[in-house]
């Protein structure tokens, strides 16, 4: 009898649910980025000969981006002044207004400065409110944007991306984009290329990677975290101490936990 | 009616059995609820539903990932699975889906029992006492809560494994064999985690020491084989018919670029390929993973074929060894794929001797490890990933190696065992028999 009440009390449950989820609204993209929020990003290898031979000279010319003027060994600086979820801006290629998410920021351009002195530019990141508005078969500036609304996944595989992108942000928001050889403007790149850009959790370009054939690093470029230790003790030290600690929560659980 | 009467007796007597089944239940409502409301569009049974679809309306489109969410990865005709579940619509599909997942796990547990009580040593426990205390283990299992929160399919083959494992042991005949290897294959066709399990079919044996001699049961290892590849070769009419198939299958499992994205996999492939990643370290994953899946296939057979495992139980090991190779070799392994191996470490625990070293302080607590403390290690990566940039989750990499390595000592200590083991038994049917004697 209790078993009957039971499968009667679930059937309801199940019932409600139903309906609660009938109506699903589509999803609202936002910035996970704030005002005045400073994100620094180093770049820890860039073959600038190898760039020339895949994009040409002007690879890191003005106007290019994550690429303007970039070197090994170099920092480059974003201030985020604004954001907007939400604005209508005139797009001068559909002669209408749209709606774009929207990032204000002050940039410093790459350089080994230790000291950031003024910013270089006062700059607009754009990105669709609706991804289905990118063309056909688009092709992200640098192959990944700096910065990209929630939830990521979602608002990346609603837009009609270019057939190499691969999205995964199953674990950690993942970009991954491969190029043929002559497959973009100008009969570029000259070779084929691989990018994986990820993401940490607002959205923001954490590590950006360049690779030729079997992943060889043509470029490497991640997110400065605001660190206590040199990079030395950052790529030796610390994943030993990890290592360390890993293996002694392992043995504690192997011989403490589970025995009792 | 006998199933259900043994339960009721056990319920009214097992009080930790109680407990089980109300969390099991627990798990069951809260993920549900869960994935209807705020996990709607972030499960991996939307995936399977929009496969399903993608079957049904248009085939040649199964591998292109812009469907999806995330990657449809399992073989072509596995989609014709889901096809029902499409056709009922998400809210209704999943409900069916998720109930079906749960008289599986009631069935996962009557065919456990049974292939304990067929396999358990003599010098084990002759009440069924503990094996209904492993079993409350496994339904209390957190990877049992993360499976159903994502909708996952795990529990679908763990039965079949179980089923084909009971077939294989139980009965000798020839016609049984094949329908092992029927059901196994039908659970490589709905999802291709116990596919490492093929090779381990074979009835198989190298005694080294004394005859240097290799023995095979052709007919049965055949037999086996063949029901096992049948239902996967369906699929080759697919990629014939639709070539764009077996493009789309070979890119999104072995040499796009999802497979080497950084996530918590704790398979050796994996690690190998984040070290790679951190370190800058050119790589071909596709040469990865040829070298570690063929290195632990090699190893996993020669400790099959070498091991003197008894010949009817040998499957047990076999099918094991096979699902570590898979576990570790490929390059996704996730927590909730341990749901098809913890019940053969249940069964392994119940073959091995009752008071094996090796029992004791491997398989059961590599048990315990994968049921109750791998998850806590899953969100360990995430959180100090976000923070200190150290993708290795190798906890549930270290207790595979480990239970590879306790199968493979125990085989190859087995002789000595024996004697030990044979005399033990003789005390105890001794006993039994001055027992009834009196």
């Amino acid at each position: 009898m209790r078993i009957t009440y039971f499968l009667i009390g679930l059937i309801f449950v199940l019932t409600f649910l139903i309906g609660f989820n009938a109506s699903v609204v589509a999803h609202e993209y936002e910035l996970g980025v704030d005002e005045d929020e400073k994100y620094i990003w180093k770049c820890n290898v860039c073959d600038e000969d190898k760039m020339k031979d895949l994009f040409g000279s002007g690879w890191n010319a003005n106007g290019t981006g994550l690429f303007e003027e970039l070197e090994q060994n170099t920092r480059m600086k974003w201030l985020i002044e604004d954001t907007d979820n939400d604005i209508e801006i005139y797009n001068s290629e559909t002669l209408e207004d749209e709606k774009f998410i929207q990032i204000i920021y002050k940039k410093w351009i790459w350089t080994k400065d230790d000291k950031w002195g003024d910013y270089d530019h006062e700059n607009e990141f754009n990105l669709y409110k609706n991804p289905k508005n990118y063309d056909d078969d688009y092709i992200f500036p640098n192959f990944a944007p700096i910065c990209l609304p929630f939830p990521i996944d979602d608002y990346l595989k609603n837009a009609d991306l270019y057939d190499g992108y691969s999205i995964d942000a199953r674990s950690i928001p993942t970009i991954s984009c491969e190029i043929e050889k002559n497959d973009m403007k100008g009969d570029y790149p000259t070779e084929y290329i691989k990018i994986q850009a990820v993401y940490n959790d607002k959205g923001v370009l954490k590590s950006y990677k360049l690779y030729i054939n079997d992943h060889r690093v043509i470029v490497d470029i991640s997110l400065e975290e605001e660190f206590l230790f040199s990079p030395i003790i950052w790529m030796v030290l610390i994943p030993a101490i990890f290592l360390i600690f890993y293996l002694g929560l392992i043995y504690v659980v192997y011989k403490k936990l589970i025995n009792n | 009616m006998r199933i259900k009467d043994r339960f009721l007796e056990i319920w009214a007597e097992n009080k930790l059995f109680r407990y089980a089944v109300i969390i099991h239940l627990g798990y069951f409502v809260v993920s549900l609820i869960c994935v209807l409301t705020i996990l709607r569009d972030q499960n991996d049974f939307i995936i399977y539903f929009n496969a399903g679809g993608i079957f049904y309306n248009d085939i040649n489109n199964l591998y292109d990932q812009k469907q999806y969410l995330w990657d449809y990865r399992y073989l072509p005709l596995s989609a014709m699975f889901f096809v029902p579940f499409y056709l009922l619509g998400f809210e209704l599909g999943f409900i069916i889906f998720h109930i079906l997942n749960l008289i599986i796990n009631i069935l996962i547990c009557v065919y456990l029992y049974k292939v304990c009580v067929l396999v358990r040593g003599v010098d084990h426990e002759q009440n069924d006492k503990r094996i209904i205390l492993y079993i409350c283990f496994y339904l209390m299992s957190v990877a049992q809560m993360f499976n159903y929160l994502l909708g996952q399919i795990n529990q679908i083959i763990t039965l079949s494994i179980l089923i084909a494992l009971y077939m294989f042991i139980k009965y000798n005949t020839l016609k049984r064999q094949f329908l092992g290897g029927l059901i196994l294959g039908i659970s490589i066709l709905i999802k291709p985690t116990a596919i490492s399990m093929i090779p381990f079919l074979l009835i198989i044996n190298l005694d080294f020491k004394r005859r240097k001699k290799l023995m095979i049961d052709f007919s049965i290892s055949i037999l086996r084989f063949l029901g096992a590849i049948l239902p996967l070769s369906l699929n080759l009419i697919l990629f014939f018919i639709y070539p764009k198939l077996w493009e789309g299958f070979v890119e999104t499992n072995f040499t796009g670029s999802n497979p080497v994205t950084l996530n918590f996999s704790f398979s050796i492939t994996k690690i190998i390929l984040n070290f790679c990643y951190v370190y800058n370290i050119p790589f071909n994953q596709l040469y990865v993973l040829i070298a570690v899946l063929s290195t632990l296939t090699v190893i996993g057979f020669i400790i099959f074929i070498m091991g003197k495992f008894d010949k009817q139980h040998s499957i047990i090991y076999g099918l094991t060894i096979g699902m570590i190779v898979l576990l570790l070799g490929y390059y996704d392994s996730w927590n909730h794929h341990l749901l098809s191996l913890t019940p053969l470490l249940i069964i392994i625990i119940f073959n091995m001797p009752r008071h094996s070293k090796i029992s004791d302080k491997i398989i059961q607590k590599s048990f315990f490890f994968f049921s109750f403390f791998d998850l806590a290690f899953m969100w360990f990566w995430f959180l100090q990933y976000m923070y200190f940039n150290f993708p290795y989750n190798f906890a549930s990499t270290i207790f595979l190696v480990l239970i590879l390595y306790g199968i493979s000592k125990q085989s190859f200590s087995h002789e000595q065992d024996d004697k030990k083991y044979h005399s033990k038994i003789k005390t105890i049917r001794e006993g039994d028999i001055k027992e009834q004697n009196i």
